[in-house]
């Protein structure tokens, strides 16, 4: 069973899976790249000697990777380690400021003997090995965390000077953001993960171990099954179809010889023939059959153990799958530990609680459903609302501002703009940085083309350097402007007097960024040094837009994901509502759905359709034109888009009146005629694999009302609330089975314990005339002619005859007694032709001799007569006549018969359900439990007669029972 | 009483003051009684031993609905080639015309029939009249 609601989830998740598995496979050595980047940058601009960058795991105390390492090295780099609180780099991390040491060599804790002074096992610490005489240690930290230590290390004695550090933490805030940005993607890899195992163990948990209250409902299924049947153990497992495995614990009433655990059943498995039987199998001689001996199960060798075997000595058993239209949901056993006959009528008792045990697990099964997703989305949404709530730590363009604002120190320029260009939107996007005096202000995003000056520096792979704009026809220059004849005011022209530019494209890898103008308004010559700290700014620069990019997109995804899961947050609240309505029938679901879709959706045109597959028909439980509610009457299944839905399980979304027109000219579809299309949606209500009915909404006139979105909605709505209308088609059928279940057990239980305590007084005060017999016949005549022995043993025997009486008026069974048929169906068509609708003709054929007698308890008789009779007027919806004959017969054997024939002329009895007509539980008939031809056959059956019956296309069908007339003494 | 017609009998009733009743008649007139009390045993001793008569009590099972066991041996006695006669002994009348008609008892004995007393006479009159026509 797959609902949108279901693959909303799964894409979701799927999304944040793929985005986290990117990063974190690609992420990774991106990170280390960039972090040697910055490195290596540091180095040059610092001019240091040793640039090494430590990632810090605060909860773990632990260095870890990737430790970067630029310049020469004394000593190997030390691998990850643990750290200790007094170790001085744990002093150094958690200092609130970077640490300026001029001279380190006078500090024992960054010279070489530190390391030899510590004697707990040293070689696992972290300690200083290289001769250095100055460093600067820079925490690295985002907020309040510690994320690792940038050490900027010199051989030489350095001053440190305000500029010196400003520029080594710059550096270090570079490699901060870089190690933070890796994080948060391992940490959202994490999550995904975690909720991938969390769907997984909610997808696990599908089984009635889950139900207390469905276990107990099986279990009284179970326990009645084996007082009616008189089983010596009933069995009831589950099964579970994605699994082929039963699930634990079964039910088992009756004493068992050896338990038996969850398994993995295997095709071979004679279980597993069983499940897949959609048939009962009824075993007559268990030790006959191959698949239940014990030499089976030997056979199987050293995997017995593993399998499902039967272990019990039984003699008989019926073995019933537990099944629905496509699925198979467990079996139950009737075992006998004693050779059974499995008579018809015993068949149909078992396979009847095999019924209400499908209906009890399909039921959880569904509860289940519904309830699973919930759990699985309130978990996304905590997720999600974490994620959501993860700071956003750059402040982008300050930092770029701050990067601007170096560069134009550090290059002595006049003019430091940088511009972020959108790759994939062909504009320019702000920040657009300007650190400098301007002459105009800074032009608005404006797309640019791909002649533009700017766009041709931005395509550049390398940088551009203008020494002296106007030394000639420069892309620079004003006139540029002005030869251009298109807009040129929505341009992006360059509009300050700039004598000199650098302009310096930034990217990573591929990715054009943005561009970076360092604008001088005297001549300049851009010497190689020069040019490499022009790029060194524009690298930083670049890398603050990259990463403040991850950030969105990661932004946006949690923004894209909170919108989900809003929405899916009303469909599980909805989905929770609609489960209350289950009782309250179609109509309240039918408005719940029209009232919670008018909170996402344009729904003053909706419309719920209903499929009753039986007749072919389309019913509208509900119709809205124009915001008002509305009739539309029942129609045949035609060739409109609402059944196409049906037909094809398959949503239909139209965003134009003009799409509109063309879907109804495809072949195969009828011509559109009534009121203007234009906008419509209309999904599919499924359950399972079977569609139920169509939900649609639409607008007559207006094009795209309806997005994507509203389909998906509308679809989880729609899936939710089949699921709830079958619910609820099931809920009464397992009510009413379970009333039924219920009369019929204390028919049952009262008639038994009064026959029972009859046939056991018989048993018992039956002898006693025996032995007053043998008493007579010992005693001879000649002690008999004591009149008062003779008067004792007739008062023996009278007493006893008193107690027999009173014991045969206390059966509680109805009398069988002879009866009239004539009678019966005379004063049965009588009370027919009064109770039934006008329409359908109750016509009782003229006796032509007089019927034999037969035997029967009359009441009975006549219910099964009335059963059938009925189900012949439910036949004929539309009006008929129901005709009536009975007759005697007498067959080859010389026997005599009286035969009654009930016949209709409504619809056919359907040839695919010829072989379940007589089965209880099974109708045609909306509303109604086919309990009927079941009872009557029964009643029939057990006075010796037989019912059967005859469908001919077009002409009705009728019914033909024969009942042994009484033989005359 | 007719010593010429002494003949062998075997009852098979699960109630033990039924199988003593029955044993104290047919004794009396003068035949030997072997008493059985459940389908295994009845079973076994049907496929070794010839009787003239099988005397069955339907209901072998307290619990059993159907009468299956009883029916059962009904089954097997009659499928015998030199089948004896069958006289079925039931306290429960309910269930008998089905299992009599099919299986082709030849008398139907009722322990308490319609709330009166069992019919000693009658009984003795059918058991010696079934063994006077033994096939």
């Amino acid at each position: 069973m797959s609902t949108s609601l279901e693959r909303n989830q799964a894409e979701a998740l799927t999304k944040l899976n793929l985005l986290a598995q990117r990063l974190v496979a690609e992420g990774s050595p991106v990170t280390r790249i960039l972090l040697q980047k910055i490195a290596k940058s540091a180095k040059e601009v610092l001019k240091a000697d040793l640039i090494e960058l430590y990632e810090y795991w605060e909860d773990q105390k632990k260095f870890e990777l990737p430790q970067i390492s630029v310049g020469e090295k004394q000593k190997p780099s030390i691998k990850k380690v643990k750290i200790y609180d007094d170790d001085t780099v744990f002093k150094l991390i958690h200092r609130p400021k970077p640490l300026y040491k001029k001279n380190s060599a006078a500090e024992p804790s960054f010279s070489a003997p530190y390391a030899i002074a510590r004697k707990d096992r040293p070689s696992e610490r972290f300690i200083f090995r290289e001769k250095i005489r100055s460093t600067a240690a820079i925490p690295l930290t985002t907020g309040n965390e510690s994320v690792g230590l940038m050490f900027a290390n010199y051989r030489t004695t350095q001053a440190f000077l305000k500029r010196q550090q400003d520029l080594i933490e710059l550096f270090a805030n570079q490699a901060a953001i870089a190690i933070k940005n890796a994080r948060f993607f391992q940490q959202i890899h994490d999550q995904a993960a975690v909720l991938a195992e969390l769907n997984e163990l909610a997808y696990n948990l599908l089984s009635i171990e889950q139900f207390p209250e469905v276990r107990k409902l099986l279990e009284k299924i179970a326990q009645s099954a084996k007082v009616v049947l008189k089983a010596d153990l009933i069995e009831l497992y589950e099964y579970r179809q994605d699994r082929d495995k039963y699930e634990l614990p079964p039910i088992s009433i009756g004493k068992k010889d050896r338990a038996f655990q969850k398994t993995t059943i295997h095709q071979e498995d004679a279980v597993w023939q069983l499940i897949q039987r959609s048939a009962p199998l009824y075993v007559e001689n268990a030790q006959d059959n191959n698949l239940f001996t014990a030499s089976y199960i030997i056979k199987r060798g050293g995997l017995t153990k593993e399998r499902f075997v039967f272990r019990e000595k039984i003699e008989s058993t019926a073995a019933i799958p537990l099944r629905t239209e496509s699925e198979s949901m467990g079996l139950m056993f009737a075992s006998y530990r004693t050779p059974q006959k499995f008579t018809k009528e015993r068949q149909e008792l078992i396979e009847l609680f095999a019924k209400q045990a499908a209906i009890a697990v399909k039921n959880s099964r569904l509860y289940y459903y519904v309830n699973q997703r919930r759990e699985a989305l309130t978990k996304l949404n905590q997720i999600a609302q974490h994620l959501v709530s993860i700071e956003e730590s750059q402040n982008t363009r300050n930092l770029l501002k701050k990067i601007a604002e170096s560069a134009k120190e550090v290059l002595r320029a006049d003019l430091i703009e940088l511009y972020e260009y959108s790759q994939d939107q062909n504009k320019y996007e702000l920040p657009q940085i300007a650190v400098g005096e301007t002459q105009g202000p800074s032009v608005p995003k404006n797309e640019i083309y791909a002649d533009d000056a700017v766009f041709q520096i931005i395509k550049r792979p390398e940088p551009f350097y203008e020494e002296n704009a106007q030394a000639k026809e420069s892309i620079f220059m004003a006139p540029y402007i002005f030869q251009r004849e298109d807009q040129p005011a929505n341009r992006f022209v360059v509009r300050e007097k700039i004598l000199s530019t650098a302009a310096i494209p930034l990217r990573i890898g591929n990715e054009s960024m943005g561009l970076m103008f360092a604008n001088y308004r005297t001549p300049q010559k851009f010497t190689k040094e020069q040019q490499e700290l022009i790029e060194l700014f524009a690298n930083q620069a670049a890398i603050a837009i990259n990463n403040s990019r991850l950030y969105y997109d990661v932004n946006q995804r949690q923004q894209s994901l909170a919108d989900v899961n809003r929405r899916q947050e009303a469909l599980v609240e909805f989905g929770a509502q609609l489960s209350s309505k289950i009782r309250q029938g179609e109509t309240p679901i039918f408005e719940f759905i029209h009232e919670q879709a008018t909170q996402f959706m344009d729904t003053d045109n909706m419309y719920i359709a209903k499929y009753d597959s039986a007749t072919d028909m389309v019913h509208f439980g509900l119709f809205f034109k124009n915001g008002q509610r509305g009739v539309v009457e029942s129609r045949k299944a035609g060739k409109g888009r609402t059944e196409e839905i049906i037909r094809t399980g398959k949503f239909i979304f139209i965003a134009t009146r003009k799409e509109s027109d063309e879907w109804y000219k495809q072949p195969g579809r009828a011509e559109y005629i009534g009121d203007p299309l234009a906008s419509w949606i209309g999904v599919p209500m499924r359950v399972g694999e079977k569609v139920i009915g169509a939900v649609a909404t639409y607008h007559p006139t207006k094009d795209y009302v309806y997005n994507e979105d509203d389909v998906k909605i509308l679809q989880s709505m729609a899936d939710l609330a089949a699921i709830a209308l079958e619910n609820a088609r099931l809920f009464a059928e397992l009510e009413q089975a379970l009333k039924k279940i219920a009369e019929s057990e204390a028919v049952i239980t009262r008639t038994s314990i009064a026959a029972d305590f009859v046939h056991r007084l018989n048993n018992l005060a039956g002898t006693i005339p025996v032995w007053v017999d043998q008493i007579r016949d010992h005693l001879g005549s000649e002690s008999l002619k004591d009149k008062k022995l003779g008067d004792y043993l007739d008062n023996i025997e009278s007493n006893t005859d008193g107690l027999l009486r009173a014991a045969e008026k206390l059966k509680f069974s109805p009398e069988e007694q002879d009866i009239d048929i004539q009678f019966i169906l005379e004063s049965l068509v009588r009370q027919t032709r009064v109770q039934i609708s006008a329409n359908v003709r109750v016509h009782l054929m003229e006796f032509k001799e007089k019927l034999p007698v037969v035997r029967a308890v009359a009441a009975e008789l006549t219910n099964a007569f009335w059963s059938i009779m009925e189900n012949a007027i439910d036949a004929m919806p539309d009006g008929g006549t129901l005709t009536i004959e009975a007759k005697r017969i007498v067959d080859a054997n010389d026997k005599e018969w009286v035969e009654i024939q009930i016949t209709d002329t409504g619809k056919d009895v359907a040839r695919a359900d010829i072989d379940k007509i007589f089965l209880p539980f099974y109708s045609t008939k909306t509303g109604h439990i086919g309990y009927g031809l079941w009872r009557a056959q029964n009643i029939i059956e057990r006075i010796g007669g037989n019912i059967r019956f005859q469908s001919e296309e077009g002409e009705g069908t009728t019914f033909f029972v024969k009942i042994p007339a009484l033989k005359s003494n | 009483m007719n010593t010429d017609l002494k003949r062998s009998i075997l009852v098979v009733d699960d109630q033990d003051n039924w199988r003593e009743a029955l044993t104290s008649l047919i004794t009396q007139e003068g035949h030997t009684v072997k008493t059985l009390s459940n389908f295994e045993e009845a079973e076994k001793e049907i496929s070794q031993s010839a009787f003239d008569l099988v005397i069955l009590d339907l209901r072998l099972v307290d619990t059993e609905v159907f009468n299956v066991q009883g029916l059962e041996l009904l089954r097997l006695v009659k499928a015998q080639k030199a089948a004896p006669r069958v006289i079925i002994l039931t306290g429960y009348p309910g269930s008998l015309r089905k299992g009599v008609e099919e299986y082709g008892a030849d008398a139907l004995v009722l322990k308490a029939p319609q709330g009166s007393r069992f019919d000693i006479k009658g009984f003795k009159a059918q058991v010696q009249s079934l063994l006077q026509h033994k096939n």
